[in-house]
């Protein structure tokens, strides 16, 4: 899905401008779809950004504590 | 000369004496306290000492000791008043009694402290502070940093064993919405003096992570109400001011706020309102993230719903189109199979007229040729009957002349006249040469007939 380096700002603002887009009906039928599974990614990723354990985040947290 | 000489305690006496009279019985002195302990027994001892404003080279020096019985009193009485304990640094304002002990020496027996004094001298200190803060323009920078979006990896400046941080942590790690806080604890002393350089110190630390974590907080035990004076250190301000994470405090007093509370991006009164307020960022980073998401599923339903009508619409209108044509070629038909029926009509009309005309025309020229006919018929007819008669006649009178004629060749009229014809096997004979001696031979006469058989033939 959505590249790893992906921050949830950037997440969130991606999906404000779909908002936007929507809100100002800038898409026609055929975006509309795409948009809409994008949309749903970046939820998806934001709310695993809120609720998930990341297990990248813990490792270096393991290593801050052995360094100290 | 050695006669002249006192002892020891005949000069401690002298002092003693010299200075219960030259001294007050009780008198109020301001002085700062450099050192203070509390023994076993509950007795305060202090050494109080005055600074030079400009050098801050002590200039006068002084033990006291507030005995234990006085101490239970105005100890808790002072720090209520204050949110402040007694410790070192602290200005007071003191009841004292000079006592000259022979053994002990000069000491300053406190009865009484006024606590509205350090309270000033607190806030004209911590003013200064802050006033000094601002000048260098520094005070404002912590406050100006921005709380990332998600606040959750947090470096946690606090007491290991303080009461304070469990709670912190269990907060954190047991909300309700079940967000997913990473927190690092970088220990420090929380109180006393060591806790300016102790702070600073954990904060250089995170400084080394200052990409990883969000935020930095920074709490202490509740209940340790007093001792506050820690956290109205400039340089710690300083510090915090120019940390690049923004600093959360959750100090535990609940009167004025510390120097350290003010320059903080933002200040909580407790740890654990430090962790609501981290939970409660992410519930409005949720909320935001609910309610974009609804609206672009709302709009996305309106987006479909719109092209659904335009559809419907569309489709409306052609079969109205479709109607209207077809209306439109119906009457058409009606107009061209009237049309079709009204000409045919004429041109039937017509052509009967013209017909019946015709027939009138054909009818008279027909009698008129019937008529023709007839009388070049009659005439023919007349014509024919008169030849006929004249022909019949003429042949009349021919076959009458023919009769006369025939009427005399007649054989009757040969047989008459005494000829016979003779006939064998029915055939006249003109001559005897088919006949033979014996034959039978018919004579015919006028009148009957002779059978005869030849006797001889000559030719």
């Amino acid at each position: 899905m959505t590249s790893k380096k992906l921050s949830y700002g950037e997440a969130f603002s991606e999906l404000q401008s779909i908002l936007t887009k929507l809100e100002n009906q800038e898409l026609d039928v055929d975006q509309l779809s795409a948009h809409v599974k994008k949309a749903s990614e970046l939820i998806k990723f934001c709310k695993s950004k809120l609720h998930g354990t990341e297990e990248e985040i813990e490792k270096i947290l393991k290593e801050m504590d052995n360094e100290s | 000369m050695q006669a002249d000489a006192l002892s020891l305690l005949e000069l401690n006496t002298r002092i003693k004496d010299a200075i219960k009279a030259g001294t007050e019985k009780t008198c109020w002195v301001i002085g700062e306290i450099s050192e203070i302990k509390v023994n076993y027994s509950g007795h305060c001892y202090l050494e109080l000492v005055q600074k030079d404003q400009e050098s801050d080279q002590i200039i006068a020096r002084n033990r006291a000791t507030i005995w234990a019985a006085t101490f239970r009193l105005v100890k808790p009485y002072f720090e209520t008043t204050t949110g402040q304990s007694l410790v070192n640094g602290l200005g007071i304002l003191v009841k004292v009694s000079v006592e000259f002990h022979e053994v002990y020496g000069l000491s300053l027996n406190i009865l009484d402290i006024e606590p509205t004094y350090t309270v000033g001298e607190l806030a004209v200190r911590k003013q200064k502070i802050i006033d000094r803060l601002t000048q260098e323009g520094v005070i404002e920078m912590n406050r100006e940093l921005e709380l990332p979006f998600l606040c959750r990896k947090i470096a946690v400046i606090s007491s290991e064993t303080a009461a304070g941080y469990g709670d912190f942590i269990h907060q954190l790690q047991h909300n309700v919405a079940g967000y997913k806080f990473y927190c690092m604890l970088f220990s420090a002393v929380m109180q006393g003096d060591e806790t300016e350089k102790s702070i600073i110190k954990a904060l250089d630390r995170i400084y080394d992570y200052e990409k990883f974590f969000d935020a930095v907080v920074i709490i202490r035990g509740g209940g340790s109400q007093a001792d506050l004076s820690c956290f109205n250190s400039y340089w710690l301000a300083y510090h915090i001011t120019q940390f690049p994470l923004p600093v959360l405090t959750g100090i535990g007093h609940e009167q004025d706020d510390s120097v350290v509370d003010i320059v903080a991006h933002t200040r909580l009164k407790t740890p654990t309102a430090v962790a609501e307020f981290l939970i409660n960022n992410l519930n409005r980073v949720e909320e935001l993230l609910d309610e974009v998401a609804n609206r672009i599923a709302v709009e996305a339903g309106l987006f479909l719903e719109s092209r659904n009508d335009e559809l419907i619409l569309t489709i409306k209108n052609i079969q109205l189109s479709l109607k209207d044509n077809l209306n439109t070629i119906q009457s058409e038909l009606v107009h061209c199979n009237n049309n079709l029926i009204n000409r045919t009509r004429k041109i039937v009309h017509s052509k009967r007229l013209d017909l019946h005309r015709r027939e009138v025309i054909v009818g008279m020229m027909a009698h008129k040729q019937i008529a023709d006919r007839i009388m070049v018929i009659e005439s023919y007819a007349h014509l024919i009957h008169r030849e006929l008669t004249y022909c019949f006649n003429k042949t009349k009178h021919e076959l009458i002349s023919v009769v006369g004629r025939i009427r005399l060749l007649n054989p009757q009229h040969v047989l008459k006249r005494g000829y016979s014809i003779t006939f064998s096997n029915n055939k006249s004979l003109k001559d005897v040469d088919s006949l033979i001696e014996g034959d039978t031979i018919e004579t015919l006469l006028y009148k009957g007939k002779i059978r005869s058989t030849i006797k001889k033939l000559t030719s």
